[in-house]
């Protein structure tokens, strides 16, 4: 073999010899024929097959991902209902209790309370009554006393005077009476 | 190559030239077997590709590695931007033909920028004219099936074509269908590989030259620049070379998927 320019030239003018390289070498011909053969026959028997086995049993588990995903999602979203759902079931407990505890407190004052007003009326009546019975002891007593005195003085008056004078002290005593 | 070049008589021969142009794409047998390298390369060009496919999708995992991502993505890429993309409805049932084309030439193309290889099996004749005629019989089995025999006549004149036109769309048809179509699927893939390959063996074994001059020792100095130059500009033609090797695979496996598709629908 040579590489060099002027051969080829050489070579392009005799044209007889240029169009063998047109003419398929028979030999060359048979091996094309069976390894294209080959090619052809595993291309169609086993890697086609083999690759769409492969891209469908890709797709298949992208889809079981995605709906696997799609179920994480859905449970997820479950489970964070549930939990606002206890926490706010939590919440209104507390309110309750709460509540309650204040509404006890309420009671428990209110009752304290009016506990203290009934007793502070009944100490109240109590004395009224007490002060009312002795301002009635009191007024009967000087009552009485003053019966007393006037009629140990009328005695005295009676004993220094005339029988006229007394008759005349007591007509004007019923007749003021009158 | 470089072996071969070497023993060239450069002082005294100014240009080696190879008996025949074809030997720059004929190896010798293995051994004294029958069987030459390039028959070698294009069986290998069928057990990676089918080694690749057996470790890419053995495991059939859900989440993929490396060599299942890239088997996957060059599966997927064929099954829905070619076989469904361009054939539409019913296209799934060519994948299998339209993935095995893919990777064979794929793999036959990128023996051209594998280092030590270096060489496509695709520039071959062999190789392209076998595949288009498979993908030429199958685009005629699909249209005679899908409409009979007035595929032909559908196919030689359109419908809507006025009668006097008739012979010369006709004869226009026939030659670019059913004789060019696949003597020119298989040439651009062939054309393609053959340029790129001798560019590259022009450029880097230019390169090599004039860097090392077998049997002259001070021309190493002053030509060395020039062989670098080679060299640099052969580095560059590489990349390129390897977009076109995977260019060349989507392009063979677009219009094979094209022709059926005109056949199976052909109200488009």
């Amino acid at each position: 073999m040579m590489f060099y320019l002027d051969t080829f030239l050489a070579e392009a003018e005799e044209s007889t010899s240029g169009v063998d390289l047109l003419l398929p070498a028979t030999s060359e011909l048979v091996a094309g024929v069976v390894a294209f053969g080959v090619v052809f026959f595993f291309v169609w028997k086993w890697a086609l097959p083999a690759l769409n086995e492969t891209l469908d049993k890709r797709s298949s588990e992208i889809e079981g991902q995605i709906k696997e995903a799609e179920n994480t999602k859905t449970e997820a979203e479950k489970s964070k209902q549930e939990y606002d759902a206890l926490v706010s079931n939590a919440d209104a407990e507390v309110q309750k209790i709460i509540d309650e505890g204040k509404q006890a407190a309420e009671k428990i004052k209110e009752d304290a309370l009016s506990e203290a007003r009934a007793e502070a009326e009944a100490i109240i009546e109590k004395a009224k009554s007490d002060s009312d019975a002795e301002k009635e002891r009191v007024s009967s007593e000087l009552k009485s006393e003053v019966a007393d005195l006037s009629l140990e003085i009328s005695q005295k008056v009676a004993s220094s005077m005339s029988e006229a004078d007394q008759k005349k002290l007591i007509d004007k005593f019923i007749k003021e009476l009158n | 190559m470089i072996t071969a070049a070497e023993t060239c008589d450069f002082v005294n021969n100014v240009v080696c030239k190879p008996e025949n142009v074809n030997s720059l794409f004929e190896f010798g047998n293995f051994g004294s077997s029958d069987i030459s390298r390039t028959e070698i390369l294009i069986l290998l060009a069928a057990i990676i590709p089918v080694v690749l496919m057996f470790f890419g999708l053995r495991k059939k995992s859900v989440v993929p590695g490396r060599l299942q991502s890239v088997i996957e993505s060059i599966f997927t890429f064929v099954k829905d931007e070619i076989a469904l993309g361009v054939i539409g409805r019913g296209g799934e049932k060519f994948t299998p033909y339209l993935i095995s084309v893919f990777m064979f030439i794929l793999v036959g193309n990128l023996f051209e920028v594998t280092p030590l290889i270096n060489f496509p099996v695709t520039s071959r004749m062999a190789l392209p004219l076998f595949l288009s005629l498979v993908t030429y019989v199958i685009f005629l089995f699909v249209g005679i099936r899908t409409e009979g025999i007035k595929y032909f006549t559908n196919l030689l004149w359109p419908p809507g074509v006025p009668v006097a036109l008739k012979p010369l769309v006709g004869a226009i048809e026939l030659v670019s269908v059913l004789l060019v179509r696949p003597f020119s699927l298989a040439v651009r893939l062939f054309a393609n590989l053959v340029a790129g390959h001798v560019m590259l063996s022009l450029l880097l074994a230019s390169a090599y030259f004039f860097v090392v001059q077998p049997g002259v020792g001070e021309y190493i100095i002053s030509k060395a620049p020039v062989g670098l130059a080679w060299f640099t500009l052969g580095l560059a033609i590489y990349g390129f070379e390897l977009i076109v090797s995977i260019l060349q695979a989507y392009i063979f496996t677009l219009l094979s998927a094209v022709y059926i598709q005109t056949s199976l629908h052909p109200e488009h």
